[in-house]
C-alpha cells in the first residue's frame, strides 16, 4: 500500500495504518527534535507529544498531501514550546541567565557550534530547507509565514553560518 | 554556496537513532487511542442523551411490543431437531445478544421454514465439522427505516452458509438478505430486511447450537412518518463501510445498510425532520471532524434506501 492510501486510511480512523505510518516518519521527526534540544530524552519526549497530538487530531487533516507537512508543523511547534519552557525553567531554578543548554555528545559537536550561533527561527528554515530538504512554499506552511519571510530568514541564516563556517576555518 | 552546509547535513544524517524510539511511538499512539475513546465517550453520552430524546417514543412502543407477545410463545414447540433452549433474547432498545465466546466456528447453514403465518429462521454453527454445542458470543438488533435485523457473530472463521442468505428471499417477509463487511476477520454480520411490519422472536440453543429467528407478520396497522437519514454516499461492498463505521464509532444507531443499486453506505442515524438531520450533520462535520459527504435521505417507513453515488453529487 501506497503513502497516501496510508494516510487516507489513519485519517478515516484506522489507527494501524496511522502507526505504519510514524513508523516511516519518527526517525525524521527525532532528528528535528533532537537538533534543537541535542540530548536523547528531551528528543524522545518531543517525538512522543508530536505523535500523540497528531492521532488526536488526525481526522482533522483535511487534504492527505499535506499529511507529511500537518505532522513537522506539530513537531516543530512543540520543539520550539518545548525550548522555550526549558529556558525559563533554567532561568527560575538556577537563577543563571543562560540559554538553554542542553547536554553535548561528542559525535555533532560540530553542528551544535554551528547551529548554537543561530536564533530559534533562523535555526528552524535551516533545518527543514537543508537537512529535511523541503521546499520553501512547505516551509511557508510549516511555519504560518509568507514566503517572502521565509527566504529572507534563510538569506539571513545562511550568511551568519558561513560567516561562522569560515571563521572556524580560519582558526585552523 | 551550500558547500558548508554539507557536514552539517551529514552531522544530522548522522543523528543515532535510539532504539527506544520505536517503542516511545507506539506508547504515544497507545496513550492517543485511550484519550479519544476516553472523549468519545463523553460525545456518546451527549448523542445518547439527544437520541433519546427523539426517539424514546419509538423504544418503549418497541419494547412493549417485544415483551408481551403471547403470538409467539411456545410457537417453536414442534420444530424438530432443536437443542435445549437456553435463552428468549429480552430486546432492549432494538438490541439483545447471548451466547458464550468461541473461535474457529463455521457458520454453516442458515434454513428458511415456513409454519402458517409463522416463519423461522435458524442459523446453524459447527466447528471441525461436527456440530457446536453452544452458540457463539452474538448480538441481535432490530432497527427501522427499513426494518432490518442485524446479526453479529463472534468467532467466526468460515461462513458456509452465505449462499443461504439468498434462500431466505422465499420468504413472505423478508425484502432482502445480505452480507455486511466486517474490518474485524472472526465478525460476520449481516442484515435481513422486512418487508413489512414483523412480531419478531429470537431464541438461542444448545447441545446442538442454534439461534433461531421466528417472524411473525404485525397485523396493528401503522404508518410512522418518513424519516430523513443522514448518511454517506454508497459504494461497492467493502473496507469504506467498516472505516466509515469505526469513524462514526460511539454514536448511537449507526449502521451499514444496502441500497436500492446492491451497493452499501453508512447511516449515522436518522431524524423526524430535515432540520434536525441538517443540524446532526453539521455537528459531525464541525464536532466529530467527519470530512467526507455526508447526504439527507428523506426515507419513509418501508422504503429500501437509495443510492447515492458521488460521482453524481459533486457536479
Amino acid at each position: 500500500m501506497n503513502e497516501t492510501e496510508l494516510v487516507k486510511k489513519a485519517i478515516a480512523g484506522d489507527d494501524d495504518s496511522f502507526s505504519k505510518l510514524m513508523a516511516t516518519q519518527r526517525d525524521r521527526l527525532y532528528r528535528i527534535a533532537y537538533t534543537y534540544v541535542r540530548n536523547r530524552d528531551d528528543a524522545l519526549e518531543i517525538v512522543q507529544e508530536t505523535v500523540y497530538r497528531a492521532l488526536i487530531s488526525v481526522h482533522k487533516v483535511r487534504e492527505p498531501q499535506y499529511f507529511n507537512t500537518w505532522l513537522t508543523k506539530i513537531a516543530v511547534n512543540y520543539a520550539l514550546d518545548f525550548i522555550r519552557k526549558a529556558k525559563k525553567t533554567v532561568y527560575i531554578d538556577s537563577d543563571i541567565e543562560a540559554e538553554y543548554v542542553p547536554e553535548q555528545t561528542e559525535q555533532h559537536i560540530d553542528l551544535h557550534q554551528a547551529m548554537d550561533s543561530l536564533d530559534e527561527k533562523s535555526k528552524t528554515v535551516i533545518i527543514l530547507r537543508y537537512f529535511e530538504d523541503l521546499p520553501l512554499k512547505e516551509i511557508s506552511d510549516i511555519l504560518d509565514w509568507p514566503l517572502s519571510t521565509v527566504k529572507s530568514t534563510v538569506y539571513r541564516a545562511l550568511a551568519k553560518l558561513n560567516v561562522d563556517l569560515r571563521e572556524g576555518e580560519d582558526d585552523e | 554556496m551550500n558547500k558548508q552546509l554539507d557536514p552539517l547535513k551529514k552531522a544530522y544524517d548522522e543523528i543515532v537513532i535510539p532504539e527506544q524510539l520505536a517503542a516511545v511511538t507506539e506508547a504515544a499512539i497507545e496513550r492517543a487511542r485511550n484519550e479519544r475513546k476516553r472523549q468519545r465517550q463523553k460525545r456518546t453520552n451527549r448523542w445518547v442523551t439527544r437520541f433519546t430524546a427523539t426517539a424514546a417514543g419509538l423504544f418503549i412502543l418497541f419494547a412493549v411490543s417485544v415483551n408481551t407477545m403471547p403470538a409467539l410463545a411456545s410457537s417453536l414447540e414442534d420444530v424438530p431437531g432443536l437443542g435445549k433452549l437456553v435463552r428468549i433474547l429480552q430486546f432492549n432498545q432494538g438490541s439483545a445478544g447471548g451466547g458464550v465466546i468461541t473461535d474457529s466456528t463455521d457458520i454453516n447453514v442458515i434454513s428458511l421454514q415456513k409454519k402458517d403465518d409463522l416463519e423461522h429462521i435458524a442459523i446453524h454453527f459447527q466447528q471441525n465439522n461436527q456440530n457446536q454445542q453452544h452458540v457463539n458470543s452474538f448480538s441481535v438488533r432490530y432497527s427501522e427505516y427499513p426494518n432490518t435485523m442485524t446479526f453479529a457473530i463472534g468467532g467466526v472463521r468460515r461462513f458456509t452458509a452465505e449462499q443461504d442468505l439468498a434462500a431466505l428471499l422465499k420468504s413472505d417477509l423478508i425484502e432482502d438478505a445480505y452480507l455486511v463487511v466486517s474490518l474485524d476477520d472472526s465478525l460476520v454480520r449481516f442484515n435481513i430486511t422486512l418487508k413489512k411490519n414483523v412480531v419478531y422472536e429470537v431464541k438461542e440453543f444448545k447441545e446442538p447450537a442454534q439461534v433461531v429467528l421466528t417472524l411473525k407478520p404485525d397485523t396493528s396497522e401503522t404508518s410512522p412518518p418518513p424519516v430523513y437519514s443522514v448518511r454517506t454516499a454508497s459504494s461497492p461492498f467493502g473496507e469504506s463501510q467498516g472505516i466509515y463505521e469505526e469513524t462514526l464509532l460511539g454514536i448511537e444507531g449507526v449502521r451499514t445498510l444496502k441500497d436500492r443499486q446492491g451497493t452499501f453506505f453508512v447511516e449515522a442515524g436518522y431524524y423526524g425532520t430535515e432540520a434536525e438531520a441538517r443540524t446532526f450533520l453539521d455537528e459531525l462535520k464541525t464536532i466529530y471532524g467527519f470530512t467526507d459527504n455526508l447526504y439527507i435521505e428523506k426515507r419513509e417507513a418501508l422504503q429500501v434506501p437509495e443510492a447515492i453515488n458521488i460521482d453524481e453529487t459533486v457536479r
